[in-house]
């Protein structure tokens, strides 16, 4: 008898990939922590019901290839392959992150004025400090 | 070919110290209308857990109908693989629905979930749904705590 366990103070959980060609194989033996004839009490069954459901659904968020979609979007694709389908493109034709970073931080430094105020920006993008109480990002809106 | 009523089913559910089930079943005719038989399986409950020294942990009635001559199965069908159905609820969980033998006509012929996510763009499973989450002749279906079947989340193929 299955009783549902107490979960840790902080949640967390792990990423398990399944490949797809078992996602049915692997939904069916989820789905076997329906039956109430498997927990201990009523709530315990009631919690595992719907927590074995919630891992069924999951199986078909294809996770992996939507985390790979949004990082890829947050990269940016390179001016030479905007002309590449999605799905053809491979990883070298996007952006690299640290690329990124560099054009940010000369970005901040003009935004600064200079090295005498970068700190103001930087504050900024950390969220130490609201960008209405920096007298470069006021002086940008005025 | 009509369903034919066959009799009611009692079913006790019993449970030992090694957490070892069986159950107990008799019948009732069925004739035997419903409001009597829920009065009569509460009364048989309570005289049979005299009789046994483990639990009783479930109570049963069940109406059965039966197909007297069921038709031949498809040659293509197979019971172990299912359609699971899995549905929002009122309550913002999640439930679930299997149909034994989910035609295959019936998922993704392409794509990553080509074989095995139900393609609900097809007349046959918009009105499977809707059965689900809008109910037939002013009667819904609910999820086992009672929550009501809001709308599909996902319909896939499951192979048991």
């Amino acid at each position: 008898m299955y009783v549902y366990p107490e979960p840790p103070a902080e949640p967390t959980c792990v990423l398990l990939l399944v490949p797809i060609e078992l996602v049915p194989i692997v939904g069916a033996l989820f789905g076997q922590m329906e039956q109430r004839r498997g927990w201990k009490t009523t709530a315990d069954w009631e919690q595992g019901y719907k927590a074995f459901v919630q891992l069924q659904a999951q199986l078909m968020s294809n996770c992996l290839a939507d985390l790979i979609a949004e990082i890829r979007a947050l990269r940016g694709v390179k001016p030479d392959y905007t002309g590449v389908p999605v799905e053809d493109r491979t990883t070298d034709m996007y952006r690299d992150l640290n690329d990124i970073i560099g054009h940010l931080n000369t970005l901040i430094f003009a935004l600064s004025g200079g090295l005498d105020n970068d700190d103001n920006i930087m504050q900024i993008l950390r969220g130490d400090t609201p960008a209405t109480d920096t007298r470069n990002i006021v002086d940008l809106l005025e | 070919m009509a369903l034919v009523q066959r009799t009611h089913l009692l079913r006790l559910r019993f449970r030992d110290n090694d957490l070892a089930e069986s159950t107990c079943e008799i019948n009732l005719p069925t004739g035997v209308g419903l409001s009597s038989a829920l009065t009569f399986l509460v009364s048989w409950r309570a005289i049979v857990v005299q009789v046994s020294s483990a639990v009783c942990i479930d109570a049963d009635l069940i109406v059965r109908y039966i197909e007297p001559a069921p038709a031949s199965a498809g040659a293509g069908s197979d019971c172990l693989r299912s359609g699971t159905f899995i549905l929002n609820t009122a309550t913002a969980d999640l439930a679930v629905v299997r149909v034994p033998s989910i035609d295959a006509a019936l998922l993704e012929s392409s794509g990553p979930y080509a074989g095995i996510r139900v393609d609900q763009s097809i007349t046959a499973i918009i009105d499977f749904v809707a059965a689900l989450t809008s109910g037939i002749g002013g009667v819904e279906p609910c999820d086992p705590f009672v929550s009501d079947l809001v709308s599909i989340d996902q319909a896939f193929r499951e192979q048991f």
